[in-house]
Parts: C-alpha cells; structure tokens; sequence
C-alpha cells in the first residue's frame, strides 16, 4: 500500500452515525482507562462513557480502568463506577516510576475479553465520543485493521512533530504519513495486539505503531481526525522523559526486528538485572524503560501472561 | 390539575416514573456534559446547541428560536390543555472558565452542576421519559431551555415566549436545580436601576465647593437606605455596585451607582421606584453643572400565585408524596414574565446543593431521586389536567 493510497484508505473522519454503528456489531468492544492519579477527571469519564454515550445504550462489554500506580482515590473511584479495577502488580515500584502507560494497557489485554479496545488516557479532560465511536467504527468495519489512532492535529502534537515522527520518518519511511503516531487515544484489535511485543513505559505508542506495522503491514493501522486534546492539570506531553522512553522504545522495536543494528551506545540505559531478595525494593529511574515483554525474551519480568485461549 | 391518586391511576404513569429513576445516571450525565459548556448569559449558543441535540434524540424533535431558545414538543391529546416545561441555558460563568466537573458516588462537584445543568438534564430525561413511556391522557407538553435567565439576561428568553405561550399553554413549571423541595409561587418584583451623576470635576482644594459626584451618589443611596421598608410584604433596597472617581485629589466627575429594589408586595415597589424617581431628580438641585440619570435595566412584577391555587396545591401533593416537605417562597426567575402574563407558573428545586455559584458548588447525588418523583408527578399532574 502507498503511502498516498494509506491516506486514502485508512484516514478518516469522525461522523455522527458512527456511535450507532457500534451498536448490534456482533463485536465485544471494551474501554480501557488508564489512571494515574486521576481522581479529578476519572469518575467523569466513567459516568459519561457508561451513561452519556450518543443514543442512551453504551456498546460496552466492560470497563477497565488500569492503574498506574496512583496515590490518590483513583481506585476507589473506578470500584465505585463498577469498572474493572486492574492494578500495578508493585505498587511502590509503579509509584516512584513515572506512569508506565504500556504496563497498565499489557494488564488489560491479558484480563479482556473484548475484541476491540478503546484505549483512553484518563488525564484527558474530555473524550469526544463521535471520535471514539469513530476509532471502533473503523476496526469493526474493516477486519484488516488492527490499531486505529485519534490524530488530533494534522501532524499530530509537540511529541510527534519534533520527537518521533522524524524518527520514523527516518527509520521507517512507510510511516511518516502517520499525523500522530503517538496518540494515546486509540482502537485496537486485541486478538492482532495481543500477539505484540509492548513496552511497559510512558509513550509506548509510538513503538506499538512501529510493532503493529512491522507484523501485519501498513494496512493494519488506520487513523481518525480528532479535536484538539484538553488535558488536565497532568498533562503528559509535560513529561520531559516521555519523548526521551518513546524514542527509545520505537529504537528497540526497530533493533529487535532487525530493522537497525543494536545500538550499544544505548546499552547503559538499560536496568541491570537484580535479585529483589538480594537488594530489596529497588528504586526504578524514568530512564528504565525496560524490562521488554517480548515473546520468547527472557530478559525481563512479564507482568501480563496472554489470555489461554 | 390532577391529585395524585388520579395521576397515580392513569396508566403509565409507574412504568414511567420507573423508568425514569432508572434514567437518572443519563440524566446525570447530560448534565456533566452541559455544565462543562460555558454559557455565560448572551452567549449560550454552543450550549444551546447541545441541549437541542439532546432533545431531538430524546423526543425526535428539536428548534432553536431567534432568541436562542430550545423548544421542543410531546404532542399529546388532542382538546387538552398545554403545558410548559422550562429550565434555564445560562450558567453564570463565561468562556474564560474551563469548568471540570468532578464526579464521586454521592455528589457532583465543580461550577454550574446545579445552577441549572441539572435541571437541563431532567428537562431532557422527563421529555425522553414521557415519549417512551407514554401517560395516558396528557395534553402537548412543551419542553423549553430558555436564555437570558440570570441577571444580565433580564429573561429575554421567557420574554421572546409571548404572547405565543399563552396561545399554547396555561400552566409553566420552571425547573431550577437549586433546592429540594423548594416551591417558589411567588415572583419577587424586582426593581434594577443605574444611577449616573455627571459633575463638572476639578481639584480637591482649589475646586472646592463644586458638586462631587461620588458623593451625590452616596447622597442618593442614603436617602433610599433611610426609606421606612416594611417587613411584610418583605422589601429592600440594595445598592451593588459603585463606581466612581479619578485621583486622590480630584473630584470625581462621574460616578455610577447600580442598585436593586425588591418587594414581595407590587405596591412597595412602585412606591420604591417613586422615591428613587423623586430622589434622583432632586439629587442635583442647586448644584452648579451637575446632572443624575436613573436607567431601568430590569424590571420584575410582584405578582403570583396564592397559595390556595390549584397549581400550589397540587405541587405541594406531589412534593408531600415525593417524600419533600414542601418550602414555600418566592423568587425572580423566568416564573415572574409567566405570572405577569396571567399564566400560572411555579418553579420547583430538584436537588440537594452547596457551595452556590462557585467552582465547589456540590450536588449531592442521593437527592436527585425524590426530586426526579416530584419533578415526574407534576408534570404528570399538570399535563393531566382538563380545561
């Protein structure tokens, strides 16, 4: 596929039938909200993606709502909202780390159910439901896609223009037609996902697009037209180290798929094996973006074991 | 208007009250959605917008009128008598806020989620309610958001309503978020004015003797403070705003004086107005060069409806049966054009608030159901009415 026929096919804009397309799509679609310390925004985006969807009746099979190491009532928010609470298996570890995003999403893809999966930051202060509908429209009209991303300004944020989308541009020409390869408001097809290597960090995105494409193919990631995000008062596009974790994350992706060679000046970010009963809790730095659940990778901890089927 | 056992006994009439209560999560979610809209009066297009969206959903159809109001209608028998359902689109707080509502299990929290989103909500939730699950024998119910409701707005939304309402309609219910078991059948006529004195100015010192216009303000507002004001029907004058002056030495050449006059009792007020006439005229007699204005910029009738009403009555039923010990009082709201008008109106609360009209303002979610049942029966009781 072109990258001009990709455009054509697989850029789209959202549209006000697309909330009731979802309904009686014979598809199991399930939300997955990742919180970290977002007692302010998450009860909201509960009641709303419950109670507020266009036409009365939500498409939801469940409600997950992965934690990420929050220290304030963001739990006992999502308990309260009926949503499936999943947490981080080390709380303290997940605390002085800075949100690992990628972790929380592993976590919900091996508790799901759902064949789609509506991925939502909590820290967004609104989620525009004719996008969201129109993320799932697109994964469920075309059995090809696989991971569909919100593209909330035409070369995407701050992140994307001046981080990754050069990168990629760079290492992966086929993507560069990507608007926003790190959107944290994306679709995805959990069966085609599941299979996927991810990073357990902040801005692990932009390595799931590289990985996504790497396996099924340009055609398998699509993209919708969005507004503009409102974030709240913790805004991850904040975050210095993020732009830093997602570079890194994609130069993994791309150097375990062989696309560039190992690059061992990178070699000492990575975190050193240690034994926990040895040293105790160990304080994980924001560089640490690793341990790497990869398939047949012994190298790290896995924290989220794929459904049995 | 039906008692309550009538309206109790017309078929529907549980099946909808509950599907109504089971309905109170989306009306709870509209009305997040709505307050996070800023509608600052003068300005309530988007929200406008949104709440006609919603209405069309909930009932298939929705207009906008030229004033910006959002009116829609449940056809009912026909040969029975209307009514009217409002609540108000204007929030008190503009575009410059970003309003965030936070949302917990027993309360809602952040600006404007009580005055009135809430009221919006059920407004959408009792006309989506009324449609699926219809009452028998109710007459066309008409569903209006209607702007210009606050204090700037001078209800020019109700106001643009005549003289078609009557037409269509003899009986209003306002919803206001504001105060479970509130019973509001009386308008307060209100009174706003803006005095405005021009001096000539000058210095302190050299100029002294010359007319000051601050002063002539004061002197203004003291004369209607020292106005004997009874307490029944309960009266007052308050002066809210003052603007005035240059420099420390200078002597203010204008100076601005808004105030409010409000009487329980039409006869106070316009004995009010009178004085303040009388004293605005007077102010710069003798004075060298000087000039008063006194500008109405609104203007309420006292007027409403006795408590022996058969609207009274029946809310008062039906907020008994709701579980509500019933508060009767009086306020300015879209109720008083209705009143002065001759149709019959009352304006009810439909929830339990704190924290009025600033960025905490708290809802607490429990209430919401008694105010659902009250806010269903009289409508149900109204509509169900013959002539």
């Amino acid at each position: 596929m072109t990258p001009e026929a990709w455009l054509f096919h697989r850029s789209f804009r959202a549209t006000r039938e697309d909330p009731a397309k979802l309904r009686g799509c014979g598809l199991k679609l399930g939300v997955c909200v990742l919180a970290r310390n977002a007692a302010a925004t998450l009860g909201r985006h509960l009641l709303l993606l419950q109670h507020g969807w266009p036409g009365g009746t939500a498409p939801w099979h469940e409600i997950f709502v992965a934690d990420l190491g929050s220290t304030d009532a963001t739990a006992e928010i999502a308990r309260e909202h009926g949503a499936v609470l999943s947490e981080p298996a080390d709380r303290l570890v997940a605390t002085v780390e800075s949100a690992a995003d990628g972790d929380g999403l592993a976590r919900v893809l091996a508790l799901t159910e759902s064949d789609l999966l509506l991925v939502v930051p909590a820290d967004l202060l609104r989620v525009e439901f004719g996008v969201a509908a129109s993320l799932l429209a697109a994964l469920v009209q075309d059995p090809c896609l696989h991971l569909c991303l919100s593209a909330s300004e035409p070369d995407g944020g701050p992140l994307a223009t001046l981080g990754t989308r050069p990168v990629l541009a760079a290492l992966v020409p086929e993507l560069a037609v990507v608007s926003d390869p790190t959107s944290p408001l994306f679709a995805l097809r959990t069966s085609a996902i599941r299979e996927l290597p991810l990073a357990r960090t902040g801005g692990f995105e932009c390595a799931l697009v590289a990985e996504c494409h790497l396996r099924h193919g340009i055609a398998s990631i699509g993209q919708v037209r969005a507004p503009s995000f409102e974030w709240s008062d913790r805004d991850p596009r904040l975050d210095p180290g993020r732009s830093f974790r997602s570079t890194l994350a994609l130069l993994e992706t791309l150097r375990a798929s062989g696309r560039i060679s190992t690059p061992r000046e990178l070699g000492h970010l990575l975190p050193q094996p240690r034994d926990w009963a040895d040293d105790g809790p160990r304080i994980v730095t924001s560089l640490e973006i690793f341990p790497w659940e990869r398939r047949g990778d012994a190298s790290g901890p896995r924290t989220a074991a794929p459904k049995p089927n | 208007m039906l008692s309550i056992p009538e309206a109790s006994s017309r078929p529907g009439f549980w099946m909808g009250l509950t599907r109504l209560e089971a309905d109170l999560p989306r009306i709870v979610a509209h009305a997040v959605q709505l307050a996070e809209i800023p509608s600052a009066t003068g300005s309530e297009e988007v929200r406008a917008e949104a709440v006609r969206q919603l209405l069309e959903e909930a009932i298939g159809m929705a207009r906008i009128d030229q004033a910006g109001n959002v009116a829609s209608v449940l056809a009912g028998e026909p040969g029975r008598p209307g009514t009217v359902i409002l609540a108000p689109l204007d929030s008190w707080y503009g575009a410059e806020e970003h309003p965030r509502i936070q949302v917990r299990a027993d309360r809602l929290t952040g600006p404007g989620i009580a005055q009135h989103s809430i009221a919006l909500g059920f407004l959408i939730g009792l006309a989506r309610t009324l449609r699926e699950q219809p009452v028998a024998g109710l007459g066309d119910i008409w569903f209006i958001a209607t702007v210009g409701s606050e204090m700037a707005g001078d209800l020019r939304g109700i106001c643009h309503l005549f003289p078609w309402l009557p037409a269509v309609a003899d009986r209003v219910i306002c919803l206001q978020g504001p105060g479970l078991g509130r019973l509001d059948h009386w308008s307060v006529g209100t009174y706003r004015g803006e005095l405005t004195v021009w001096t000539p100015g000058g210095h302190c010192w050299r100029d002294a003797g010359r007319g000051n216009a601050l002063r002539l303000a004061m002197d203004f507002s003291r004369r209607l403070e020292a106005l004997p004001k009874p307490g029944f029907p309960r009266t007052l004058y308050n002066p809210a705003d003052l603007r005035s002056g240059d420099a420390w030495n200078s002597l203010p050449s204008k100076a601005t004086l808004r105030f409010e006059l409000r009487s329980d009792g039409e006869e106070e007020l316009q004995r009010l107005i009178r004085e303040a006439q009388l004293a605005a005229a007077e102010l710069c007699r003798n004075q060298t060069g000087c000039r008063a204005e006194l500008v109405q910029h609104g203007f309420r009738h006292a007027t409403g409806l006795y408590p022996d009403h058969r609207l009274v009555v029946g809310t008062r039923e039906a907020q008994s049966w709701a579980g509500l010990v019933s508060r009767m009082g009086a306020s300015s709201s879209d109720a008083s054009v209705c009143l002065h008008y001759g149709v019959a109106a009352i304006t009810i609360g439909l929830a339990n608030v704190v924290g009025l009209e600033t960025h905490m303002e708290t809802l607490y979610l429990e209430s919401l159901a008694a105010g659902a049942r009250q806010a269903y029966a009289v409508a149900v009781q109204v509509a169900g009415r013959s002539k």
